[in-house]
């Protein structure tokens, strides 16, 4: 099927703008992505290792700062990114497939081999993953939901983002070469 | 009046569907913008393509004037609506470090969703990299607890921060998004003398 072209950025802009503005009016709540992998993990993990929480050792601190994000303000809430991130896929995939773009490849530049890509893409998956909990949350829960609320610290994380970015990008090019 | 959950105007269960209804319109609108292709989201530190910024500043001064005027007509009571504290330190070096991942993998958490999902074998390896970062967080969180909550500012805007009245900063913010698009379209004008106004497909 022939792929069809991607839509108007200000367009998609706006519409996402709007898909903000109705998610702030129900739940009160902006959106966000990476609250819902850091759940995920602490259901799994809470459901291994239930105990886990109980003294002052090591791991137990550890476990204990992880279940945390399980609590919330009810338990509904907690399962509300994960819930919103099963949705992003599938909007995603729909529109994918409305646009004939749904098909097995791994993004890269014409000379970089598959290997070196989806090398530079597990490093750059655990810098985003070790992160964004350190800056409660990523582009969607702190930088888009938190700069719509003109939160502080949503402006700053989002002007380091792009500082980061463009401090980095020299050093991995080859990939998209 | 919203916000409906918070209000206790909607009962939770239904906050949980509602959320799987936003992350539909999220994932198909960041699908159809392009954001599923690492090309062009790393596309921006490149200077090459600037869908990001286009995308994500235009949704922000969107839901920016939308919360303002639902406050002021009384249909959205934005003191309820949640956003997390300041901090300042983790949040710049953490932010760097997470632009670095960013360009690096080609995506971020909720973009990788969406490129898994159309099929990206990269996309997948963002995910499962994801995961690691996260796991690898909570096992030497306990290491640097102590520094998490340095330059702690709490939950502060920039109104509060500047004394400058919200309606002036929200104009600030959307003049300066447009000014940015406006130079945008300017450079793009330059560097692509021949494309046309609409986006085209790279691939």
């Amino acid at each position: 099927m022939q792929e069809k072209a991607y839509k108007h950025p200000y367009l998609m802009g706006f519409f996402l703008g709007l898909t903000l503005l109705f998610t702030f009016y129900v739940t009160g709540h902006g959106l966000g992505a990476s609250g819902g992998f850091y759940r995920l993990l602490a259901m799994v993990v809470h459901g291994v290792f239930p105990d886990a929480a109980g003294d002052a050792g090591y791991l137990s601190r550890a476990a204990s700062f992880l279940y945390r994000s399980l609590e919330g303000p009810s338990p509904n809430h907690s399962l509300w990114l994960i819930y919103e991130g099963i949705g992003v896929m599938t909007g995603a995939f729909i529109s994918g497939l409305i646009g004939g773009r749904v098909k097995w490849q791994t993004i890269r530049g014409e000379t970089a081999t598959p290997k070196t890509r989806l090398l530079f893409a597990l490093g750059g998956g655990i810098l985003l993953g070790f992160t964004s909990k350190l800056t409660l949350g990523c582009t969607s829960g702190q930088g888009l939901s938190g700069a719509s609320l003109l939160s502080v610290g949503a402006w700053i994380f989002l002007l380091s983002v792009f500082a980061g970015g463009f401090m980095a990008a020299w050093f991995v090019r080859k990939q998209y070469q | 009046m919203g916000p409906l959950l918070v209000n206790g105007l909607i009962q939770p269960w239904m906050s949980v569907i509602l959320g799987f209804i936003s992350g539909i319109f999220f994932g198909w609108i960041l699908e159809s913008a392009g954001l599923a292709d690492a090309r062009k989201i790393s596309g921006v530190f490149y200077l090459k393509d600037f869908t990001v910024p286009k995308v994500m500043f235009t949704a922000i001064i969107t839901a920016l004037v939308g919360v303002y005027y639902m406050n002021v007509l009384g249909l959205l009571d934005i003191g309820k609506l949640e956003f997390s504290a300041t901090l300042i330190w983790p949040f710049i070096i953490g932010g760097i470090v997470f632009g670095m991942g960013m360009v690096t993998s080609g995506y971020c958490p909720g973009t990788t969703l969406a490129a898994a999902a159309t099929g990206k074998i990269d996309g997948f390896m963002v995910i499962a990299g994801i995961f690691v970062g996260a796991a690898l967080h909570v096992l030497t969180r306990p290491l640097f607890e102590a520094y998490v909550y340095s330059g702690n500012l709490g939950f502060i805007t920039l109104p509060e921060l500047t004394g400058i009245a919200p309606g002036f900063i929200i104009a600030g913010v959307v003049a300066m998004a447009l000014g940015a698009f406006w130079a945008i379209e300017i450079a793009e004008k330059r560097m692509n003398p021949e494309a046309k106004d609409a986006p085209q497909d790279e691939s």
